[in-house]
C-alpha cells in the first residue's frame, strides 16, 4: 500500500516530467495502434479483395490440381457433394468452375486468354461477378454462346460488346475445340491482374467446349465468417465423399500471395518494434534523469531503513503506472483515429498493386487487437525500461549518493 | 549500565596513495544507554564520518563496531538497512522528510517498515504530534511547513519507533537559535523521560551546553572525552 502511495504521489509531484514521459508513451501507443489499424485494414482489404472477388474462402479440387492444374484433374459435381455443402452451416454459397486456356480471334486480331467456365448465379454469390463488369452484362445461365472478356483481352482483340470472337482450344478427350461467341460484357480495367487476361464462359458451354461433360475443376466456397477458412477447410475435408477431393483454405490456394503477405506483415512488425525502441530510449532517458535527480531522496530512504527492494518496486511501479495512465489516455484517441481512417481512407495515387490486387486507398480497421497489442507493448516497455534505473537506485550506497546530491 | 555503542580501534581512510586522508584514527568509544552526547570538533575532524559509521551508513576501513551488541562490519546492505530501521533513529541537518508524504505519514514511515499495527502506529503518532506541538498539521506536506516544524517532524520520525539510539547530524544548523533551543529542550526532555540515547555531531554551543558528555575530535582522533552531569 505504501509503495503504491509513494509511486502515485511521485507521479503527481513531478508533473512536468510525468507529463513529458507519459506523452511519449501515449504518443507511441497511438502511433502503434494506428499503424496496426492500417496494417489490419490494408491486409484485410487485400484478403477480402482476393477471397470475395476471386478465390472464395475455401476451394475444393481433385487431388494434385493445385500443384499441377490440368484439364484432366477434374471431378464430377455429384448430388452427395452438393448435399454436404448444403448441410454445412458455415458455407454460405459456392461456385463450380472449370479452368483452361484458348486462342481467341477477333475480327482483326488474335490472342491468348485464360478461360473460366462459371454458373453466373453461383458466381454472383461467391465473387459478385456483376461488380467486376465495366460495361455490358453478365450472361444468362441459358445463354450458351456468350462471353465476358478481361480488359487486356479487349484491348488485344480490339473488340466491342456484340462483336464475335472465335475460341480455339483442346478438349479433354483430345479433340480440337472451337466455337463462336458473342461478347456480352467487359471486366473493369482496374480489376485484379489475374482478371485482365481472363474470359468467362457459361459453365455448361465451357464444359461442352472442353469436352468435360458434367465435370468441374474447382468449387469455390464463400463462408459466413471469413476468419476461419483454415478450420473450415479441415472440417469440410473430413466430410468429403472420397479421398480424391482436396479442400484447401485460400491461404493454400493462393500460397505465393499469402507467403508474400506474411513476409510483408513481419516487416511491418519490425517497423513497429523500431518505433517502440525509440520510445523506450526516450522513456529510459527520462527515468534516468528522474532517478538521478532523486538520488538524495533514495539515500534518505535507505538511511531510514527502507529496503532496496522497496525502492526498486516503487520506481518500477511508478513507471508502470505511468504506462497504464498513458495508455488509458490514448485509448479513445487511438480508437477514434482508427475509426476515422476506416471511414475515410488515405487515397493512394496512382493506385497500388499488391500481389495482383489493385487498390486505391489505405483503410484502417479499428480492431480490438490494434488496441490491446499496442497497450500491452507500451506498458511492458515502460516496465522494462524502469528496471535498470530502479536497480541502480536500489543498489546505491546511501552515504555516497547523499553526499553526491 | 547498558552499552549501546562500542568501537575498538576504528579507522577510516578516504582516497589512495598520496591523496589518502585518515578521517578516523584508532577511535575507541563506548556509549551507555541514556547518554546525551555531543561530538564536537572543527570542520573535517571526522564527526560526520564517525556518525555515518555508527549508524552503518558507512563502513570503517578497520576496527570493530558494535551497536546494541551487534557487529555492524559483518552485515550486508540489506541487513544494515534492517538494523537501522529497528535500532537507530536518524536526524539530519537538512531534515530530509519524504516530500510526497504528509506529516503523519512521515512520522509513521519507519513504523510502517517495521510492520507495527495500524492502531499502535496511530496511538504513537497522536502522542508525538502533541509532544512536538504539531497537532492539526498532520495532513500537511513538508513543503507547507517551516524549517523548525520540519525538523520537529524529523525528530518525531526518529523517535517514534523507539530506537536504541538517535544520531543527529548538526540538527540545529539550519534553524534560528530560538527554534533550535526549543528542539534541543524537547530532545533533552525525551532523553530524561525515556532514557533515550542521543549522539549529536555539532558546532552548536547550545547543544554543547546541554550535552552530558562532550567528545572532541581533531584530525580523526578523540582528543577529549568529558562527562558532565
Amino acid at each position: 500500500m505504501l509503495v503504491w502511495k509513494i509511486a502515485f504521489r511521485n507521479l503527481y509531484r513531478q508533473k512536468s516530467r510525468s507529463l513529458l514521459c507519459g506523452s511519449s508513451i501515449c504518443g507511441a501507443f497511438i502511433l502503434f495502434s494506428i499503424s496496426l489499424g492500417f496494417s489490419d485494414g490494408t491486409y484485410g482489404t487485400i484478403i477480402r479483395m482476393l477471397t470475395e472477388n476471386h478465390s472464395g474462402h475455401v476451394q475444393i479440387h481433385r487431388k494434385g490440381y493445385l500443384d499441377n492444374p490440368s484439364l484432366h484433374r477434374n471431378f464430377k459435381l455429384e448430388g452427395e457433394l452438393v448435399n454436404i455443402l448444403r448441410e454445412h452451416e458455415e458455407v454460405q454459397s459456392w461456385s463450380a468452375r472449370i479452368h483452361s486456356a484458348a486462342l481467341m480471334f477477333g475480327e482483326h486480331k488474335s490472342g491468348f486468354g485464360r478461360i473460366t467456365g462459371i454458373d453466373p448465379k453461383q458466381e454472383e454469390q461467391v465473387t459478385g461477378l456483376s461488380r467486376k463488369l465495366e460495361s455490358g452484362r453478365v450472361f444468362e445461365e441459358s445463354s450458351d454462346r456468350e462471353i465476358i472478356l478481361g480488359s487486356r483481352l479487349r484491348n488485344l482483340l480490339k473488340v466491342e460488346i456484340g462483336d464475335e470472337v472465335v475460341l480455339l482450344g483442346q478438349g479433354a478427350d483430345g479433340s480440337i475445340a472451337n466455337d463462336l461467341f458473342v461478347i456480352s460484357g467487359f471486366l473493369k480495367a482496374d480489376s485484379e491482374l489475374q482478371e485482365v487476361n481472363r474470359a468467362y464462359l457459361p459453365l455448361k458451354t465451357a464444359q461442352e467446349f472442353f469436352s468435360l461433360g458434367s465435370r468441374v475443376h474447382e468449387l469455390a466456397l464463400h463462408l459466413r465468417e471469413d476468419g476461419y477458412a483454415r478450420e473450415q477447410a479441415v472440417e469440410i475435408q473430413q466430410k468429403m465423399p472420397h479421398e480424391e477431393l482436396e479442400v484447401h483454405p485460400w491461404q493454400v490456394v493462393e500460397e505465393a500471395f499469402y507467403k508474400a503477405m506474411a513476409a510483408d506483415m513481419e516487416g511491418n512488425w519490425i517497423t513497429q518494434l523500431v518505433i517502440l525502441f525509440i520510445v523506450a530510449l526516450l522513456i529510459l532517458i527520462t527515468v534516468l534523469m528522474n532517478t538521478l535527480e532523486r538520488q538524495h531522496e533514495f539515500g534518505v530512504l535507505l538511511a531510514l531503513g527502507t529496503s532496496p527492494g522497496f525502492i526498486f518496486r516503487s520506481i518500477v511501479l511508478e513507471m508502470t503506472l505511468l504506462g497504464c495512465f498513458s495508455v488509458l489516455t490514448g485509448l479513445l484517441p487511438a480508437y477514434a483515429l482508427n475509426w476515422y481512417f476506416s471511414q475515410n481512407g488515405i487515397v493512394i495515387e496512382p493506385a497500388m498493386e499488391y500481389g495482383g490486387m489493385v487498390f486505391d486507398q489505405l483503410l484502417s480497421e479499428p480492431t480490438l487487437s490494434s488496441l490491446i497489442i499496442p497497450a500491452f507493448a507500451a506498458v511492458l516497455t515502460a516496465f522494462l525500461v524502469a528496471l535498470y534505473p530502479a536497480f541502480k537506485a536500489a543498489r546505491s550506497v546511501p552515504v555516497e549518493i547523499m553526499n553526491q546530491a | 549500565m547498558e552499552t549501546v555503542i562500542a568501537t575498538e580501534r576504528l579507522n577510516k581512510k578516504f582516497g589512495e596513495g598520496d591523496l589518502q586522508i585518515n578521517a578516523l584514527r584508532e577511535v575507541d568509544l563506548t556509549i551507555q544507554r541514556g547518554e546525551f552526547t555531543a561530538i564536537v570538533g572543527p570542520s573535517g575532524s571526522g564527526k560526520t564520518t564517525l556518525l555515518n559509521i555508527l549508524c552503518g551508513l558507512d563502513l570503517p576501513t578497520s576496527g570493530e563496531i558494535r551497536v546494541s551488541g551487534k557487529p555492524l562490519s559483518s552485515m550486508n546492505g540489506t541487513e544494515l538497512s534492517r538494523f537501522r530501521r529497528n535500532h537507530i533513529g536518524l536526524v539530519f541537518q537538512a531534515y530530509n522528510l519524504i516530500p510526497v508524504l504528509t506529516v503523519l505519514e512521515n512520522i509513521e514511515y519507519v513504523m510502517l517498515l517495521q510492520g507495527i499495527s495500524p492502531r499502535e502506529r496511530k496511538d504513537r503518532v497522536r502522542d508525538f504530534l502533541g509532544r512536538i506541538g504539531l497537532e492539526g498539521k498532520e495532513k500537511r506536506f513538508p513543503s507547507e511547513l517551516s524549517g523548525g516544524q520540519q525538523q520537529r517532524v524529523a525528530i518525531a520520525r526518529a523517535m517514534v519507533s523507539e530506537p536504541d539510539l538517535i544520531l543527529a547530524d548538526e540538527p540545529t544548523a539550519n534553524l534560528d537559535s530560538e527554534t533550535g533551543s526549543q528542539l534541543l529542550d524537547m530532545m533533552r526532555r525525551f532523553n530524561r523521560e525515556q532514557k533515550m540515547t542521543f549522539i549529536f555531531s555539532t558546532h552548536d554551543p547550545m547543544i554543547m551546553e546541554r550535552a552530558t558528555r562532550l567528545i572532541t575530535l581533531t584530525d580523526g582522533k578523540i582528543v577529549q572525552d568529558e562527562r558532565r552531569e
